[in-house]
C-alpha cells in the first residue's frame, strides 16, 4: 500500500504542475472558502448547522418542522431535485462521509501521543488494510510491544489507562487531551494508584485482555475511537473492565460512549469514568456482574 | 428497563381566601440506554392526595394563624397516610394578600419544619403566576403543541397571568383583580369586608362601600363588569386609569400575541361552569363577587383575540404547580464530597461573569462577590455559578477552579462550597476543587442548571444512588 506521505507528494506534484492553490490541499486542512470561476466566494457547506438547514419551498409550517428537526440529527427537510438530493445537501453528505472515512483511515499523529506523555506500541497488525480486514489481529500485542510494556510499566497498579486508535483516530485526537488530566486527577482523589499509561496502534477493544495478563491491574480503562458516523467522526468510548484476562467475556466490560463535544464533554467524562472505576474497584466486579445499574 | 425510584412531593398554597394542599408522587428513572451516560429524569408526576379547600386561617386581618395552618397540614398528612419524613421535595407558597403579611417569612419557616425535611418557602405574585401556569397545564400544552399560551389565574385577591411560548416562560403580569375584593354576609348582599382594591373599583363605579350596608344588585354587577373590562383591557395592552391602579408591577404594553388562553383559579373554574342566568341568590352563594365576575368575563369573551381553552386544573392549579413543578433534577454526573450535609436551603447565588478572564482577575472578582455576602451577615458562602463556556477545555476549567479555591480560602467560615455549572462539567469541577480544599470544606458541585445572580437555590438529599439531587430554584421570592 502506498503510504500517506507518498500520496501527499504525488498530489503536491500534480497541483504544482497545474499551478493552483499552493498548500491548500496539501496540508490536509479544509479550505474554509473556495473561489468560484466568477471570483465569488462559495460558502463552506461543512460550516452549516444541519439542525437549522431547511430547504422545503413554501412550507405550511416551518416552525413545527424545525422543532422535529431539533430532536434528530437525521437530514430531514433538505428537499429534492426530481427523485434525487439537491446539489448542496448531496455535497454535504459526501463531505461528512469523507470525514468519517478519514477518521478510520488516518493514523493518530505520533507527536500528539508524545505530547500526551504516552509511549507507543503496536498490535501484530502491520498496516491499516490488515487492521480493517483482520479484527482478530487487532486484539493481539506484538512480541515487541509486550517487551516494551513490561519494561516501561509498573505491575499491579489499581488502575491502568490505555489509549487505542480503534476505528477513529480523529476521536482520540479530539478528546484524549481533555479526558486524561481530568481522569488522573479524579483517580488520585479516590486514593487509587495509576499505572503508566500508553498508546496502542491498530488496536481493538479486547486488546485490554492482553494488557491485563501482562500487568495485572485491578481495573483497565481503555479509550478507543468509535466507528464514525455521519453525525460525528469524533466520538470516543471509554471501556472499563475488572481484571481483564484471556478468559474475559464481553459482558464483563462496561463503557461510557458518546464522548465528544456534542455528547458528554471529554473533560467531564474523565471524572465520570473515574467514579465508575472506583465502584468497580470497590465491588471487585464489572459489567453485568456489577448489578448496580 | 432501569429501576424506577419514587419520591413524594408536597405543595401547599396559602392564599388570600383559601388554603389547599396536594401530595404528589414523582417517578424518577434513568432514561438513557444501559450503555449510555446516565440521564435521570422525572418521568411521571401524579397527584395522589388533594386536600379539601380550607378557608385561610387568620388571627386578625394581617396575621396568619400558624397553629391552625400547621393543624391543617398535619390533618391532611394523616388523611393521605403520609409521614412528613417521607416528603422529599415540594413548596409552600403564600400567595395573594397573605404574602404581604409582615410575618410571612417567619410563618413560612415554621411551616417548612412541620411539612417535611425539604420543603421550599416561596411567595410573590409573579411566582404564583408561573406556578399556576404550570399547574393548569398551560406550560405543558404550549410545549407539546408548540403554541403561545396565556394562563390567567383569577383568585380571591389577585389575577396572575403567565405566558408560555413553546413551553418557555416569556412573561408574567399581575393585578389586584379577584372574586373576593368585596365580601358579603353569607346569603345576603350586606357588605362584610372589602380590600383596598375593592374600594378602588367601587370609587370608579360611584359606589360607596361601608361595612354592614346593603348593596343593590345593580351596583354589584356594575363593579364586576368594570373589573372584567379592566382585565380584558390589560389583555389587549390598553392600560386605562383603573388598571394602572390595580396593577402589581408592570402590565403588558401591547396586545398579547397568543394562540390560546385559559383561566384557572376559583374564578377560572366558575368561568367554565354552565352558563346560568345570574339570579341574585345563586350568584352570591359564596358571599363574594366571584360568580358575577366570572359571568361578566364570559359575556365579553368575544373580545379575546385567542382561542379559549379549558385548563387541566382550575382551582388547584397553583397548589399543583407548587407541589409538582417547583422541583427539578440536577445533571446526572455531579460531585458531592459529603452527602450528609444535605439538604441545604436558601443559598444565595452569584455568577462568575466571565470564566475566560485571567486567573488573578477571576480570583479577585470571586472574592469581591463573596465579601458582599459576608457583610450581609450570612454564615454560608454563596453558591458560585460557572456560566456556559464556548469550549470545555481541561486547562481553562482548572484555571477557574484554582481561582475559586483561592477565593474561598479567604472566607472565614467553614461552610461548604457550592458550585453550579451550567455546562455538563459538575463532576470534574467538583473533583478538582475538592483536591484543593478538602482539608477545610465540603464540596458540592452540580450541573446543567441555569441560574441568575440574585436567585436562591435549595439542594435536597441525593436520589437514585446519589446520582442526582433535587433542586428548587427561587427566582422570585417576595418579589413584591
Amino acid at each position: 500500500m502506498i503510504d500517506e506521505k507518498e500520496i501527499k507528494s504525488i498530489v503536491e506534484a500534480v497541483i504544482k504542475e497545474l499551478g493552483i492553490g499552493k498548500n491548500q490541499v496539501v496540508d490536509g486542512s479544509l479550505a474554509k472558502k473556495a473561489e468560484g470561476d466568477d471570483g465569488k466566494i462559495l460558502p463552506d457547506l461543512c460550516e452549516l448547522n444541519l439542525a437549522e438547514w431547511f430547504l422545503i419551498p413554501d412550507p405550511a409550517e416551518k416552525e413545527g418542522f424545525l422543532r422535529i428537526k431539533r430532536k434528530t440529527p437525521a437530514r430531514l427537510g433538505v428537499w429534492r431535485a426530481g427523485t434525487r438530493y439537491k446539489l448542496e445537501p448531496w455535497i454535504r453528505f459526501r463531505a461528512d462521509l469523507a470525514a468519517a472515512k478519514d477518521a478510520v483511515l488516518t493514523e493518530v499523529d505520533s507527536q500528539f501521543i508524545k505530547k500526551l506523555g504516552l509511549f507507543e506500541v503496536q498490535t501484530v497488525v502491520k498496516d491499516k488494510d490488515e487492521y480493517l480486514t483482520r479484527p482478530d489481529l487487532g486484539r493481539k500485542l506484538s512480541e515487541e510491544a509486550k517487551k516494551k510494556i513490561l519494561e516501561e510499566c509498573p505491575k499491579s497498579p489499581n488502575v491502568q489507562l490505555i489509549v487505542v486508535d480503534g476505528l477513529s483516530s480523529t476521536a482520540i485526537e479530539a478528546n484524549a487531551a481533555d479526558f486524561i488530566p481530568s481522569f488522573m486527577q479524579a483517580i488520585k482523589t479516590y486514593n487509587l494508584t495509576l499505572g503508566k499509561p500508553f498508546f496502542i496502534k491498530f488496536g481493538r477493544v479486547a486488546v485490554m485482555d492482553e494488557v491485563g495478563e501482562l500487568l495485572s491491574p485491578d481495573v483497565v480503562v481503555e479509550l478507543v475511537g468509535e466507528r464514525p458516523g455521519l453525525v460525528t467522526a469524533k466520538s470516543m468510548s471509554a471501556y472499563m473492565c475488572y481484571k481483564p484476562n484471556k478468559n474475559t467475556i464481553e459482558s464483563d466490560r462496561m463503557l461510557v460512549s458518546n464522548i465528544h463535544e456534542g455528547g458528554m464533554p471529554p473533560v467531564e467524562a474523565g471524572a465520570h469514568v473515574a467514579s465508575i472505576v472506583k465502584k468497580i474497584y470497590d465491588a471487585k466486579a464489572s459489567g453485568v456482574k456489577l448489578t448496580d445499574q | 428497563m432501569s429501576r424506577v425510584e419514587e419520591i413524594l412531593s408536597v405543595g401547599i398554597d396559602i392564599g388570600t381566601t383559601t388554603t389547599s394542599m396536594v401530595i404528589s408522587r414523582l417517578k424518577i428513572r434513568n432514561i438513557a440506554g444501559i450503555f449510555a451516560t446516565p440521564k435521570i429524569e422525572i418521568v411521571e408526576k401524579r397527584v395522589v392526595h388533594r386536600s379539601g379547600v380550607y378557608l385561610t386561617p387568620l388571627v386578625d386581618e394581617i396575621n396568619l394563624n400558624f397553629a391552625e395552618v400547621a393543624e391543617i397540614i398535619k390533618k391532611e398528612y394523616r388523611l393521605a397516610r403520609v409521614n412528613p419524613d417521607e416528603i422529599r421535595t415540594g413548596a409552600v407558597i403564600i400567595t395573594g394578600d397573605a404574602a404581604r403579611k409582615e410575618n410571612a417569612e417567619n410563618v413560612l419557616k415554621a411551616i417548612s419544619n412541620t411539612a417535611g425535611s425539604f420543603v421550599v418557602a416561596a411567595a410573590g405574585p409573579r411566582l404564583e403566576a408561573v406556578l399556576a401556569g404550570r399547574g393548569s397545564g398551560a406550560a405543558q400544552l404550549s410545549k407539546d403543541a408548540g403554541l403561545k399560551i396565556c394562563n390567567i389565574d383569577i383568585g380571591g385577591g389577585t389575577t396572575n397571568a403567565a405566558v408560555f411560548d413553546k413551553g418557555k416562560l416569556v412573561s408574567t403580569f399581575c393585578a389586584n383583580i379577584g372574586g373576593r375584593l368585596i365580601k358579603f354576609v353569607p346569603g345576603t348582599n350586606v357588605i362584610a369586608e372589602f380590600s383596598p382594591a375593592g374600594k378602588t373599583i367601587a370609587e370608579e363605579c360611584g359606589v360607596v362601600l361601608c361595612k354592614g350596608i346593603q348593596l343593590t344588585m345593580q351596583s354589584i354587577v356594575s363593579m364586576a363588569d368594570r373589573l372584567a373590562d379592566c382585565l380584558l383591557n390589560i389583555l389587549s395592552g390598553k392600560v386605562d386609569g383603573l388598571s394602572e391602579k390595580l396593577a402589581i408591577g408592570r402590565l403588558p404594553e401591547s396586545p398579547l400575541e397568543i394562540d390560546c388562553i385559559m383561566f384557572s383559579g376559583g374564578v377560572g373554574r366558575l368561568f367554565y361552569e354552565d352558563e346560568t342566568k345570574a339570579d341574585a341568590k345563586s350568584s352570591l352563594k359564596y358571599g363574594d363577587i366571584g360568580p358575577i365576575l366570572a359571568e361578566m368575563i364570559r359575556s365579553k369573551k368575544n373580545r379575546i383575540r385567542a382561542e379559549i381553552i379549558r385548563p387541566v386544573e382550575t382551582i388547584y392549579a397553583t397548589v399543583i404547580g407548587a407541589g409538582i413543578h417547583s422541583t427539578e433534577l440536577s445533571g446526572s454526573t455531579i460531585y458531592i464530597s459529603d452527602p450528609e450535609i444535605l439538604p441545604l436551603k436558601d443559598i444565595p447565588v452569584v455568577r462568575i461573569d466571565d470564566p475566560y478572564k485571567k486567573a488573578n482577575t477571576l480570583k479577585s472578582e470571586i472574592m469581591k462577590k463573596i465579601e458582599i455576602f459576608k457583610d450581609g451577615g450570612n454564615t454560608m458562602l454563596p453558591a458560585l455559578v460557572i456560566p456556559q463556556m464556548a469550549k470545555l477545555g481541561f486547562n481553562r476549567i482548572r484555571v477557574v477552579v484554582n481561582a475559586i479555591a483561592e477565593a474561598v480560602r479567604t472566607a472565614d467560615h467553614t461552610s461548604p462550597v457550592v458550585i453550579v455549572c451550567e455546562d455538563d462539567i459538575g463532576n470534574v469541577v467538583g473533583v478538582l476543587l475538592y483536591e484543593l480544599v478538602r482539608k477545610e470544606r465540603v464540596v458540592i458541585s452540580i450541573d446543567q442548571i441555569i441560574m441568575k445572580e440574585g436567585d436562591y437555590i435549595d439542594i435536597g438529599k441525593p436520589l437514585y444512588n446519589g446520582k442526582v439531587v433535587p433542586v428548587a430554584l427561587k427566582t422570585l421570592v417576595f418579589a413584591n
